[in-house]
């Protein structure tokens, strides 16, 4: 569990905000390292092989699920960036991010049960190293309900 | 070695796998098929055996086909252990039987030889499909390997430098569907009316014969239903209601950057030196078999959807000659049984 409270100033306010999430970073995106990407997260969870949430999903949205399919081919093109539980570099998620270069986390194990609906979230990507070699981490932040939807 | 009590999930959350309690046996695929997709996709391990040399324990039970967790093991091991080149030839070797099964199911005739190739075909695309998950995975330790060697600001454009990746076919899908959108939006009148349909949107859409053209061409020959049992109808009313229900939004269809930025490869190659050729080579690899895995899910679907326009004729013809009950019956009498009916078709 990563309990980190990380401060940020964003438009000259400062926020507090909760590290919920490590993950591999399948694409970039355009938002460049130590910057965020920032927007509402739209959890959808496959169940009886029905995604529930992917119908309510709204342009813009931060897509957020344990791995993307086929059928979800429509809220990507459209999704600001892609957050998953499962996959590797060249899972679902990761080819679709680098086709249209989204920023993609991958890999976080436990997104879809941290990460709310309506969630206001913050993602950004550094390079670290530690001793196996150089690794590129992309980390989630938010979690509070005062950073939901209105 | 039989199978006696009910089966559990218990891989939490992944939806891959269902296994049997005793913790021994895998449901591979994930679902009940009915009898005919069963046999279909047994002879599909009996070709991993073939191409593996390894043997794979199965057994049957509540529709569901089984796998050994040992035997299993055995073929991700082998998949684990292979080297760049036999990885290659692998990856050569599936685009071109899954190619073939497509052709073959467009093109197969319903008498003759006709189904015994097409589901021998069918059988050998299948084979490919059992491990990719794992064959992704080692191709993923083989890129991140030689990504880890190159300077952090080239290990996403690397992959750019792959050779000669197809396209995927969800993007294309996708971009379809957006024209279709488009499309519509141009016809006021069929707009309207789609728009105040109320349960006749198929025959609404069937009015205009280009638009349901578009409606057909998506439900057949992409997956837009997360299952690839053949039983399962083509889905042309999700497509309908998936496009009235995209005409009110402000869903836009985001192209596709793949431009290489100028003088990457040259980059590239001064950090990389004597192990450039190997690192092209793997992100070829990982691009190749990538994409691979995400159109063989549509691949798979626009066989089977033809496969499964040829069965219901054959199901049809057998109904009307008191051979079989119904036409649904066809997807249950197994493998053997449909050829022999298939070498009747047509007769008295």
């Amino acid at each position: 569990m990563i309990d980190d409270i990380v401060k940020l100033v964003l438009g000259g306010s400062e926020l507090e905000l909760r590290e919920l999430l490590h993950g591999k970073v399948a694409h970039p995106g355009s938002v460049a390292e130590g910057a965020y990407e920032i927007g509402y997260a739209r959890v959808v969870l496959k169940n009886n092989n029905k995604l529930e949430g992917l119908q309510e999903f709204k342009h813009g949205e931060i897509l957020v699920t344990r791995m993307t399919d086929p059928s979800m081919e429509n809220e990507m093109a459209n999704a600001l960036a892609f957050v998953t539980d499962q996959g590797g570099s060249t899972c679902h998620a990761a080819m679709i991010a680098r086709q249209l270069r989204r920023l993609c986390i991958i890999g976080t194990d436990h997104a879809t049960e941290r990460i709310r609906t309506g969630d206001r979230i913050y993602i950004t990507h550094r390079v670290l190293n530690d001793e196996i070699g150089r690794i590129r981490r992309g980390i989630v932040l938010g979690g509070e309900d005062v950073y939901r939807r209105p | 070695m039989g199978i006696t009590s009910c089966a559990v999930d218990v891989a939490p959350g992944s939806g891959l796998f269902v296994e049997h309690k005793n913790d021994t046996w895998i449901a591979k695929p994930d679902r009940p098929f009915g009898k005919l997709q069963r046999d279909l996709y047994e002879g599909a391990f009996r070709v991993d055996e073939k191409m593996f040399g390894c043997t794979i324990d199965i057994e049957t039970m509540n529709d569901r086909l089984y796998v050994s967790k040992s035997s299993w093991q055995r073929l991700v091991d082998l998949v684990d252990g292979l080297s760049l080149e036999n990885m290659e030839s692998l990856v050569g070797q599936r685009k071109s039987d899954v190619e073939s099964f497509m052709r073959c199911a467009k093109d197969a005739k319903i008498g003759g030889v006709g189904f015994g190739e097409l589901f021998a075909k069918y059988e050998s695309a299948v084979a490919h499909f059992h491990f990719r998950w794992n064959f992704s995975k080692a191709v993923d330790r083989l890129l991140e390997a030689e990504i880890a060697r190159l300077p952090a600001q080239y290990e996403f454009d690397v992959m750019l430098l792959a050779k000669d990746a197809p396209p995927l076919e969800t993007l294309r899908s996708s971009e379809y569907f957006h024209q279709t959108l488009q499309a519509i939006a141009e016809h006021p009148d069929t707009q309207n009316a789609i728009a105040s349909s109320n349960g006749t949107l198929i025959e609404v859409m069937k009015e205009s014969s280009w638009l349901w053209e578009r409606v057909a061409y998506l439900a057949e020959n992409f997956m837009k239903v997360h299952n690839e049992d053949i039983r399962l109808p083509i889905p042309y009313s999700f497509v309908a209601n998936e496009l009235r229900n995209h005409l009110v939004d402000s869903y836009r269809f985001s192209v596709p950057i793949n431009a290489v930025p100028e003088g990457l490869a040259e980059e590239i190659r001064l950090h990389a030196g004597d192990r450039y050729d190997q690192l092209i080579r793997t992100v070829t690899l990982a691009a190749m078999q990538g994409i691979l895995k995400e159109n063989e899910h549509h691949y798979q679907i626009r066989g089977q959807n033809a496969m499964k326009i040829k069965l219901e004729e054959l199901a049809d013809d057998c109904v009307a000659r008191g051979m079989l009950g119904d036409r649904m019956d066809i997807y249950e009498v197994g493998k053997q049984r449909v050829l022999d009916l298939a070498a009747d078709f047509g007769g008295e």
